[in-house]
């Protein structure tokens, strides 16, 4: 602890020739791949770029706002109606998506957090979901979905008789649960892994003196552990938020797989996005809607690093 | 004064013990059901799936053909099994199944030959009932569900083998003592048409192709005649040659009964029964008996006139075996007719075997074939390379995710290391950058570059679109901010005091990261490595916009089993498996270092 208190800084060496020559490679790989694209598309969201104009690139005609007015305003264009659901749709599933994986991670945490035999095993056995492909996850919860020959509605209705018909759960209203409940189940794990290690970080102690107080286990979780674990859960909220807003394979993949159209409950704005891009060839719009979303995310994450300070600062 | 507890301590405990194992179990076992439902679907029968079967389904034993001789009555059934009953008693005597799919039969005076599509041809004893010799099946290559009826045959030396598949127009000969391929007899026929079945009469062998006629002539080897007899030939499966008269032909197919005469060439005459049969019926005083669902059809041969039907002479089955209403059955249906001195034998779906005295209206005698196996379909891991090409594209993921890895490793050891332990200017800037591209939606970059690549190759005419190169480009710039963000906390790791050391023995700032820190860092990076590949693998956006059929990856090309043409679920779930695997394989392997590099990532911030 020492040697570290004297040296406030990790940096150690101060000649930057060799660490410009390290950096320069992923350097100029950013600025092609994410810097050049970024501009293009904020200005090809200023460009009527359908079918007809995309061969003549950033030479297409300027319609300026027309693709922001045609997504967020314009009463009669179709795809404002459609955006405006899979808004709906991408807050409902985010919302549920990450206080699921959150909360499953850490009751499923608690409780590896425990002695018993056979915990490392037990740990490996729920990492299971996490090591599926996304793509898979998505293909295979469509397949378990399935109205008539779907496992689930056979669980559900045959062998349980919890409900009286067999629903459908790709189809209608039901479909947001359909795309929620394998997105945590995809992603729990992750959460859990990350809770469990700051959960080894708490001492004993602590516990040991709420315990002398009288308190039991719920106030000690909820005085100790939930405080102290603040940080950890923080950053997945930012990762649970960053992810299931850009959630797409899972999506689409469940929807004949990739062919069907997820409808007006299971319809997130990637989908959207890449729907309206690669298969109605409207690049101007789905540029458009990119941007907004990227406005959007920036406003959230800006609004979480807020809340993640002033937590920081209390701890 | 405590309160009276209605527990005591110790009970309380045991119970909140068991709870919580319980508990537990219960979330491992939804945890891990939608796998194991991906594993268990990947062996079923895509039938059983598409009708909602749960488990595995018994195969279906309807009756195929019967034979008798003065030692007992042979029943044989579709799912490749033999039963051999006593006449008198009707007790089982042997019992032989040879698992397989579309089997038919030959016989001659000591061996039955069992040929089915998938496991080839198998030489049974007929006292015995037990297999003698067996081969596999010659053709190869494809999903063993697109395959139609075998047709097999047995002459005095040879045994005549051909199978129901667009694109296969050849009649394997079989060498009958030793069950060797002798030679393949290629037909003259047309690109597009296939061998539907043959039959073997008075040393001629009658080949009913989609649209043709062909007779082979056995003793001088070679094919004698062709007859065009257009689409008006269908169903042109040759079941039985019922007769010759000059050049009258008369053939049973799988529902007609066709009248050709060979010296102009023409269909004189065709009679539909338009149901299913299996068996070629019998010919008993000038008159074909066939088997219709429901009983018996007669046929006068000469005028072709139906005599009569008979009908209701299956006796509804109380017990023994359980009938699917799912399957579209309501009852057993006649499939095979058989004459056993003067009684009738009929065979029905489900195993169903009734005697009959000729003229009566009903049964005497009925039983029960023994069950089916139950259908375990490993050669859906077979079949699933076959019927797309499903090699091509796990090859493709494994180049494009391995090559991403070495690629962005690469640049992720140099740039995570530079930021680790040099404060050059930028450092904090860099470091932003790097955490804020997480930050950006991935169709932002996707709709310009797919733009751009198109550009660029109208511009030039370099096709990046549908390469390798363009898509690991792009893979390797995803995910090196990402693995630069992991790597940080390794070579974070790494004890200063170490590279200080090597430093006053005289190294330069690269072998100090070279020869000392590198090393050390070695297990972060192949954990942050795997980590990429899995990401690569499970890629789907960019593959899919920037694949073509040759490039594309698994997550693409397993979309083909279930959509516009085919509706294959037991596939899909094969190959789900199989894209699982190599990332478990890996995930386990590694497991411990992927858990500490996330960790602290994300614990540290």
């Amino acid at each position: 602890m020492a040697t570290i208190e004297q040296r406030p800084r990790n940096y150690y060496y101060k000649k930057y020739r060799i660490a410009y020559a390290f950096i320069a490679p992923t350097l100029i790989g950013m600025i092609i791949m994410h810097f050049i694209p970024i501009l293009q598309g904020i200005y090809m969201s200023f460009l009527s770029l359908n079918n007809y104009t995309l061969s003549q690139y950033l030479g297409a005609p300027m319609v300026w706002f027309q693709n922001y007015y045609d997504v967020l305003l314009n009463p009669s264009s179709p795809i404002r109606i459609g955006l405006l659901q899979s808004v709906r749709n991408t807050i409902i599933y985010t919302v549920l998506v990450t206080t699921g994986q959150i909360g499953l991670g850490m009751i499923v945490a608690l409780m590896l957090n425990l002695e018993f035999p056979g915990r490392s095993f037990v740990r490996t056995l729920f990492l299971f979901s996490w090591i599926v492909p996304t793509y898979v996850t998505g293909i295979l919860w469509g397949f378990m979905w399935q109205q008539s020959i779907g496992i689930i509605n056979i669980i559900l209705v045959d062998w349980l008789h919890l409900l009286p018909t067999k629903p459908f759960w790709l189809v209608g209203p039901n479909t947001i649960w359909a795309i929620i409940v394998p997105t945590i189940w995809r992603y729990w794990p992750m959460s859990m892994i990350m809770l469990l290690a700051g959960l080894q970080n708490i001492s004993a102690e602590l516990y040991d003196a709420v315990k002398i107080d009288g308190a039991n286990r719920w106030t000690a979780f909820w005085k100790i552990t939930w405080p102290l674990l603040r940080p950890v859960w923080m950053i997945q909220v930012l990762f649970g938020m960053i992810y299931n807003v850009y959630s797409f394979n899972i999506v689409i993949m469940m929807f004949g797989n990739g062919a069907g159209f997820p409808g007006e409950w299971g319809d997130l704005m990637m989908t959207n996005i890449f729907r309206n891009s690669f298969m109605r060839w409207d690049f101007g719009v789905g540029a458009a809607t990119s941007v907004i979303l990227l406005m959007f995310m920036i406003m959230a994450v800006n609004i979480w690093f807020r809340f993640y300070k002033k937590a920081e600062e209390s701890v | 004064m405590t309160p009276k507890r209605w527990l005591t301590y110790y009970q309380a405990e045991r119970i909140k013990k068991v709870g919580f194992i319980a508990f537990m179990l219960v979330l491992l076992v939804i945890n891990c059901f939608p796998i194991f439902w991906m594993v268990f679907s990947s062996l079923k029968n895509n039938n059983d799936i598409l009708s909602g079967n749960v488990g595995f389904s018994r195969v279906q034993k309807d009756v195929y053909s019967f034979f008798t001789d003065k030692n007992g009555i042979y029943v044989f059934s579709i799912d490749g099994s033999i039963s051999k009953y006593n006449p008198n008693d009707k007790k089982l005597l042997a019992h032989v199944t040879v698992k397989g799919q579309d089997v038919n039969y030959a016989k001659d005076s000591h061996y039955f030959y069992l040929a089915n599509s998938n496991t080839g041809i198998a030489k049974i004893d007929r006292n015995s009932l037990k297999v003698v010799l067996q081969t596999p099946a010659p053709v190869k290559g494809y999903d063993t569900n697109k395959f139609g009826n075998v047709s097999v045959e047995a002459s005095d030396n040879n045994l005549y083998y051909s199978v129901e598949m667009a694109g296969i127009r050849n009649i394997y000969v079989y060498d009958k003592d030793a069950l060797k391929l002798k030679r393949i007899i290629q037909l003259p026929i047309n690109e597009d048409s296939m061998i539907r079945s043959f039959s073997l009469k008075a040393g001629q062998l009658y080949i009913g192709t989609d649209t043709a006629l062909l007779q082979f002539d056995l003793a001088k080897d070679k094919i004698v005649r062709k007859v065009d007899l257009g689409k008006d030939f269908y169903p042109s499966g040759i079941e039985k040659v019922v007769s010759i008269e000059g050049t009258k032909l008369q053939l049973l197919t799988q529902y007609s009964l066709f009248v050709i005469d060979l010296s102009v060439q023409k269909i004189s005459q065709k009679l539909n029964f338009g149901m299913n049969r299996f068996d070629d019926g019998f010919i008993k005083d000038g008159n074909l008996w066939i088997a219709n669902p429901d009983g018996i059809t007669i046929v006068d041969i000469k005028t072709q006139k139906i005599l009569s039907q008979q009908g209701g002479l299956i006796r509804e089955l109380k017990d023994g075996v359980k009938i699917d209403p799912q399957a579209g059955y309501t009852s057993h249906e006649v499939s095979s007719v058989a004459l056993y001195g003067n009684e009738l034998l009929l065979g029905a779906s489900y195993g169903r075997v009734s005697f009959l005295r000729i003229g009566d209206k009903a049964p005497y005698y009925d039983f029960q074939l023994p069950k089916g196996y139950r259908l375990v379909k490993w050669s859906n891991y077979s079949d699933l390379w076959k019927n797309i090409d499903f090699g091509l594209y796990l090859r493709n993921s494994i180049i494009i995710s391995g090559f991403t890895m070495l690629f962005a490793m690469i640049l992720a050891t140099f740039a995570a290391y530079a930021l680790v332990r040099y404060n050059f200017k930028g450092n904090r800037e860099f470091g932003i950058a790097i955490l804020s591209t997480q930050m950006i939606p991935q169709i932002m970059y996707l709709i310009p570059l797919f733009i751009m690549f198109k550009w660029v190759t109208d511009v030039t005419g370099i096709q990046i679109k549908g390469t390798f190169t363009g898509l690991v480009f792009i893979y390797t710039a995803f995910f090196v901010p990402f693995s630069i963000w992991i790597l940080r906390s390794f070579f974070a790791t790494i004890p200063v005091e170490l590279e200080e050391s090597a430093r006053i023995d005289g190294c330069n700032g690269f072998q100090v990261f070279w020869k000392v820190s590198l090393p050390l860092a070695i297990p972060g990076i192949i954990a942050t490595g795997i980590y990429v590949f899995l990401s690569a693998w499970d890629e789907l956006m960019f593959a899919w916009v920037l694949t073509n059929g040759q490039t594309m990856t698994i997550p693409i090309g397993i979309r083909l089993f279930v959509g516009n043409f085919q509706n294959r679920y037991d596939l899909m779930m094969a190959a789900a498996t199989v894209a699982t695997v190599p990332v478990l394989v890996l995930f386990f392997l590694l497991q411990k270092h992927i858990v500490k590099g996330l960790t602290a990532g994300a614990v540290k911030g």
